[in-house]
């Protein structure tokens, strides 16, 4: 009798015969993973964890009730990837959030305090500074399609944030129109102008509910449109507004000057360091 | 066809004996369906959800004795419209072989007619 006729004849018939009946336990308790893994935590989990399992009572042999089991929790493996993956795809193909944009107005709320802090027209390290926190935020923006939010988005979340906040209307309309127009001007210096237009002209559009028909930053706001209409080689629209700028320039006393830089220093001037920023980048 | 967004072979097998336990005035549950039509569990499980969301089926649990505590078994049905829709299914994608599942068919009869006697 050798060593192989002893395998053969004991130990393979006692593993199996050991082995077996665990085969039917592993096989029952794989079920309801199975199930949860197809379904979720639902009640359709809990049937059908209870119909397979009287499946398995149909089936006679333990490896078999080991392959049915296994089969059903592959198939649930596949189920759960792909339930998983489904809402991946689903959360990047929806709509742009109103959360999202709110977080972008926050965002551009803040920016002001950010910029004027940081602005000083000595400094070349903070202007360096300060053109690449915009390229970031421009960056941001448009993963965030705030172009796209503009009517949804901003403009009611403007109103929700002064109802929070108490912040008159008009105030928050002129922050978000500060960060739009900034943001316009960090596209503008990178040349991106077709980028920055529809920005310049939300910018403006805001600034004209929110702004005294006198204001500085209403000249600043319709020459960097005009000036980015003409880039662009729009005359007609450019025109438009150059005449009002015109108009805006003789009726207060203004002239193309007053907006520049120097006019930051005007003591008459709503905010001074907005007008220095703004104006610094806009008229370049 | 209204309800269901797929409706492959596999689903038509269902459906046929479905249609049939209908005829024959009974439920059916997974593992006869299983096994009269030969395809894996998932199929046939992931068609009985398929169905149950259109509508189609409905499904109801066996009366069990206290004391038995093994698994209950869960019969299914066609609802009225899962009637029509089976029926109309099975004829348009399978004309002339509406009702050709033999070996489905005559397990039914065997089982519920008590056959042999």
């Amino acid at each position: 009798v050798t060593a192989k006729d002893i395998v053969l004849a004991i130990v393979i018939p006692l593993a199996v015969a050991e082995v077996g009946p665990w085969c039917g336990w592993i096989a029952a308790r794989m079920l309801p993973w199975a199930a949860k893994l197809r379904y979720g935590d639902t009640d359709r989990a809990a049937i059908r964890a209870e119909e397979w399992s009287g499946d398995l009572d149909e089936i006679p042999g333990q490896l078999t009730k080991l392959a049915y089991s296994l089969g059903q929790y592959l198939a649930g493996s596949v189920k759960f990837a792909q339930r998983k993956m489904g809402s991946k795809v689903s959360r990047a193909l929806a709509p742009p959030d109103p959360r999202e944009a709110e977080l972008v107005t926050i965002g551009q709320i803040a920016a002001p305090e950010y910029l004027a802090e940081g602005y000083s027209p000595d400094s070349s390290e903070r202007q360096r500074n300060r053109e690449i926190d915009q390229v970031r935020r421009a960056r941001d923006l448009s993963q965030a399609r705030i172009i796209g939010a503009f009517e949804d988005c901003i403009l009611p979340l403007s109103s929700h944030a002064a109802h929070l906040t108490g912040t008159p209307l008009k105030q928050v309309r002129a922050d978000v129109a500060w960060g739009l127009a900034s943001v316009a001007i960090g596209y503008r210096n990178l040349g991106l102008v077709a980028e920055a237009l529809p920005l310049f002209e939300q910018a403006l559009q805001l600034s004209e509910t929110a702004l005294a028909p006198e204001d500085k930053l209403l000249f600043i706001r319709r020459r960097n449109l005009a000036n980015s209409y003409r880039e662009l080689g729009l005359a007609g629209k450019a025109e438009s507004l150059e005449r009002q700028v015109g108009q805006i320039a003789l009726t207060s006393g203004s002239t193309e000057q007053d907006a520049g830089p120097g006019a930051a220093h005007r003591p008459d001037l709503p905010n001074l360091s907005r007008t220095t920023v703004e104006s610094g980048f806009g008229l370049a | 066809m209204a309800g269901i967004e797929r409706v492959t072979e596999a689903t038509l097998d269902v459906l046929d004996v479905l249609l049939q336990a209908h005829s024959d005035g009974r439920g059916i549950h997974g593992w006869e369906i299983k096994k009269s039509i030969h395809r894996s569990g998932p199929t046939v499980y992931g068609i009985i959800d398929r169905l149950q969301d259109a509508g189609l089926i409905e499904g109801h649990w066996e009366d069990q004795d206290q004391e038995d505590s093994g698994p209950r078994r869960r019969f299914y049905s066609l609802t009225g419209t899962g009637v029509a829709t089976a029926t109309a299914l099975l004829r348009e994608r399978r004309g002339q072989r509406f009702h050709a599942t033999p070996r489905a068919r005559g397990w039914a009869l065997i089982v519920d007619r008590g056959w042999p006697p």
